[in-house]
């Protein structure tokens, strides 16, 4: 039987309860996580007897001490760490399945931090793209722009475009969320 | 008191409240998380990233503050304006219960 597997599963900042239910019915089924990598998105899992384990990420640009022997002295393991996203892990019996955010209000806040990360990447996006589109235009080169730079064209107007998609995602949830409270 | 931060957190969250009246006696983080989950009898058990940023929150707005750092854990107490914005909320609360 094999021992280890790997798995390429690409999640996002507005389906991260996707990837966290994910990994715990894997763990239900025998298979704890061993690392990530890849942008957090090649998961490598290890045989294990099946257990009940909570995943939760967590957002949190500067994270300092005191938050990572807060959540330790909660008894959450830190999976994996990169670029200001954290996966932590935590077993419990039947009754108390537990979370990171307990309140609806605390959850705005993080996805708050997220969409404020979004948005600056978009806004950055703003000068250069206006000063390009404007040389572009002005001086005629649609018609020179060439095989190997059309392709490099692509892949950043498509970049800017999942940004922005998940930017969008992240502020309906929020929506959502501050609807239920007071 | 502040009218900014009378609308922000009045109607208080069951977090809020219970984590400023934790924090009459000083505490560090995970000692509010117990110290809640005892005195509601296991009802409210708060999670830790809503602690670290109900926290950081609540110390930017100067209605706990960070007395010191013991094993790399900051212990908290509430400040006079947390006092002040928790007796708001207390009388809030009294007069829901006295209009039953």
């Amino acid at each position: 039987m094999k021992e280890v597997k790997r798995v390429f599963k690409p999640w996002s900042a507005w389906n991260t309860i996707k990837i966290e239910k994910y990994l715990e019915e894997m763990e239900m089924k025998g298979w704890r996580v061993k690392d990530l990598s890849f942008c957090q998105m090649l998961i490598e899992f290890r045989k294990v007897p099946p257990g009940k384990t909570r995943y939760c990420v967590d957002y949190i640009n500067k994270p300092d001490d005191e938050y990572f022997m807060l959540f330790q002295d909660d008894g959450w393991e830190m999976v994996n760490k990169f670029s200001g996203w954290v996966m932590w892990r935590k077993s419990y019996d039947a009754e108390s399945r537990p979370s990171l955010y307990t309140d609806n209000e605390s959850l705005v806040e993080r996805n708050a931090r997220v969409i404020k990360i979004l948005g600056f990447a978009l806004l950055a996006q703003v000068p250069a793209g206006f000063i390009n589109a404007n040389n572009v235009l002005t001086n005629n080169l649609l018609g020179r722009i060439t095989g190997p730079l059309k392709l490099l064209l692509f892949t950043y107007i498509l970049a800017v475009l999942i940004i922005l998609y998940a930017f969008t995602r992240m502020i309906l949830w929020n929506k959502i969320l501050k609807k239920s409270l007071y | 008191m502040n009218d900014r931060l009378m609308n922000k957190y009045i109607p208080m969250t069951e977090t809020a409240y219970y984590i400023l009246l934790s924090l009459r006696e000083e505490k560090h983080g995970y000692g509010i998380i117990q110290h809640v989950g005892l005195i509601t009898g296991k009802r409210l058990i708060i999670g830790p990233g809503t602690i670290y940023g109900t926290l950081s929150k609540m110390e930017k707005d100067g209605l706990i503050v960070a007395l010191r750092e013991e094993n790399r854990r900051k212990v908290y107490k509430i400040a006079e304006t947390g006092k002040a914005i928790l007796e708001v909320e207390i009388d809030r609360l009294r007069e829901l219960v006295d209009n039953y």
